[in-house]
């Protein structure tokens, strides 16, 4: 455990190094700067918008931090050469591997978080009111930036960065999708590859139901059940293991 | 010495193409915009603010649809949906009739448990998205939107639905205060728009319909006609709309008791659509021969 803390630091010392929050820092600014552009115009009753809108780039730059940010770990590791020290200390692959990843994480956690407060800071312009939602949105939003993060550390481990990120967007951005298009598919012809819908919508990476953006943006939606939000925590960690097994298996048979 | 005249004639290659480029312009932008990318392409302009404002004009009708259902995700039945009787939802106060041009048409984007395959997944889909039954469902305050459509024809003053669809919102409380209102924003409209059929036909529809001013609404509808018939360019969604400038001129002038308008106004309907059921139907009432142009 503590080695995966030591790694993870090492991964969140690095991104710092790296200046990787800078670019969150200024796009939060920028966030910041159109919500008041907007909020000079005086248009009153956007609030419903602004809460959209905020959700939505919210949702775009974790996004791309998080597979911009996991995909390169590995891959940079292996190429700059820095991996063969680490091997050479005590540490099991495993180790080195959930280490990396949860430094994934936090860095994508910390982006999030940051962005949030700059958004929340916009939104004020707007005299959005805070709602119990809200903190359910970012809690979930947590929950599926950590599942994307190991998918795309699955995907590093397996093919080349550019593919990683490339593959890694289209289920992040295109997974909800092909889900509503299975769903309208069964819809059509409910007697049609039944099992082999079940079988595939099971294997995809359900992002979608770790955004609560429709909800937070809208007006009176309450807030979401518990065995919700427990079966959302459930599923991250079966999805995020099965994506760490898969890394392991990999990263474990490789010569290095 | 060599690179900087090198450099110098690379970049004036590059403004002789770029202002010869400009002249293949007239050839490349249609001169009407196609109805239905009309929200996304108005006017053909490719600059880039053109497109930039006229994404965030389209982005904003769907977003209005998306707040008049407090956040439900709805969608249009597909054909095949429809040939295999999939059922879809009504609206209790009308506005889906309005806004989608026919009521039961609209599922939601998420699946009811009946229609839903994926179980446990699908249930929490429903509790994290914005998802509710939507059977007979009634919609948002139409107010609520009002704020988005005046964003949406600020960013793009030639984008109609904005002028039309705003005014129906405008008018919903249904007294003459609001219709007024609704009137007043249409005809700002038509000064964007000096050459909409649709915005004259809603301005012509509120007098007649709303505000029981048949006079006035023959102006509108006639002041539509006549574009119609200066041979302007327009697209399909206006030429369309001039159907029921000819239809609503026909009932007009029959409740004025005009009857010789009504036959010149017949036979010129239907030399522009000659398929009408409803002029071919008047036609055959008020006994006039066809002559060859309809």
């Amino acid at each position: 455990m503590k080695v995966w803390f030591a790694l993870a630091k090492g991964v969140v010392l690095e991104s710092l190094r790296r200046k990787d929050l800078w670019v969150v820092a200024i796009l939060g600014f920028l966030m910041m700067i159109s919500a008041g552009a907007l909020g000079f115009f005086g248009f009153e009753g956007l609030q419903a918008f602004a809460k959209d809108l905020a959700a939505t780039v919210l949702g775009l730059f974790s996004t791309v931090i998080a597979v911009i940010t996991t995909a390169r770990l590995m891959p940079d590791e292996i190429k700059n050469r820095t991996l063969y020290p680490l091997l050479a200390r005590p540490i099991r692959r495993l180790d080195l591997l959930i280490g990396k990843l949860l430094g994934a994480i936090f860095v994508t956690w910390m982006s999030f978080l940051l962005l949030c407060i700059a958004t929340g800071l916009a939104l004020l312009v707007f005299r959005v009111q805070f709602e119990p939602i809200m903190a359910q949105y970012v809690l979930c939003k947590l929950l599926g930036l950590a599942v994307l993060c190991s998918l795309t550390f699955a995907l590093s481990t397996i093919m080349t960065q550019a593919a990683a990120a490339t593959v890694s967007f289209i289920f992040a951005f295109g997974s909800s999708m092909i889900t509503r298009a299975l769903v309208m598919a069964h819809e059509s012809n409910p007697r049609g590859a039944g099992y082999g819908f079940k079988v595939l919508n099971g294997v995809l990476p359900q992002f979608g139901l770790f955004d609560l953006g429709g909800r937070a943006a809208n007006m009176n939606w309450g807030p979401v059940p518990i065995w919700v939000i427990g079966s959302l925590f459930a599923y991250a960690i079966v999805y995020s293991s099965a994506m760490l097994f898969i890394s392991w298996m990999k990263f474990n048979r490789q010569a290095i | 010495m060599n690179s900087v005249l090198s450099l110098s004639a690379v970049l004036a290659g590059i403004a002789v193409a770029g202002i010869a480029v400009q002249r293949i312009k007239p050839e490349i932008e249609p001169p009407v915009g196609v109805a239905g990318v009309e929200a996304h392409e108005t006017n053909g302009a490719v600059s880039l603010i053109g497109q930039f404002r006229t994404t965030v004009s389209g982005s904003l009708w769907v977003r209005s649809d998306l707040y008049l259902h407090n956040g439900v995700q709805m969608r249009p039945l597909t054909e095949q949906e429809l040939k295999s009787n999939v059922k879809g939802v009504h609206s209790a106060d009308g506005l889906d009739g309005e806004m989608h041009g026919g009521e039961g048409r609209m599922v939601t984007v998420v699946p009811s448990r009946d229609r839903d395959f994926r179980g446990i997944f699908g249930d929490i889909d429903r509790a994290t998205s914005s998802y509710k039954d939507m059977s007979n469902h009634e919609h948002n305050p139409p107010k609520a939107a009002l704020p988005l459509f005046r964003l949406m024809t600020m960013f793009d003053p030639n984008f109609i639905q904005g002028w039309t669809v705003a005014a129906t919102l405008l008018s919903w409380e249904k007294n003459r205060q609001a219709y007024e209102l609704a009137v007043q924003h249409l005809k700002n409209g038509i000064s964007e728009n000096p050459k909409s059929v649709l915005i004259r036909n809603e301005i012509a529809f509120t007098y007649a319909r709303s505000l029981g001013d048949l006079k006035t609404a023959k102006n509108y509808f006639e002041q539509a006609r006549a574009l119609l018939n200066s041979g302007e360019a327009m697209n399909d969604d206006e030429r369309e709309g001039g159907l029921l400038t000819y239809r609503w001129l026909y009932w007009i002038n029959r409740d004025l008791g005009l009857s010789a308008k009504q036959k010149t106004l017949i036979s010129e309907g239907l030399s522009h659509y000659k398929d009408d059921p409803v002029l071919l139907h008047a036609q055959e009432a008020m006994n006039i021969v066809p002559t060859r142009r309809g």
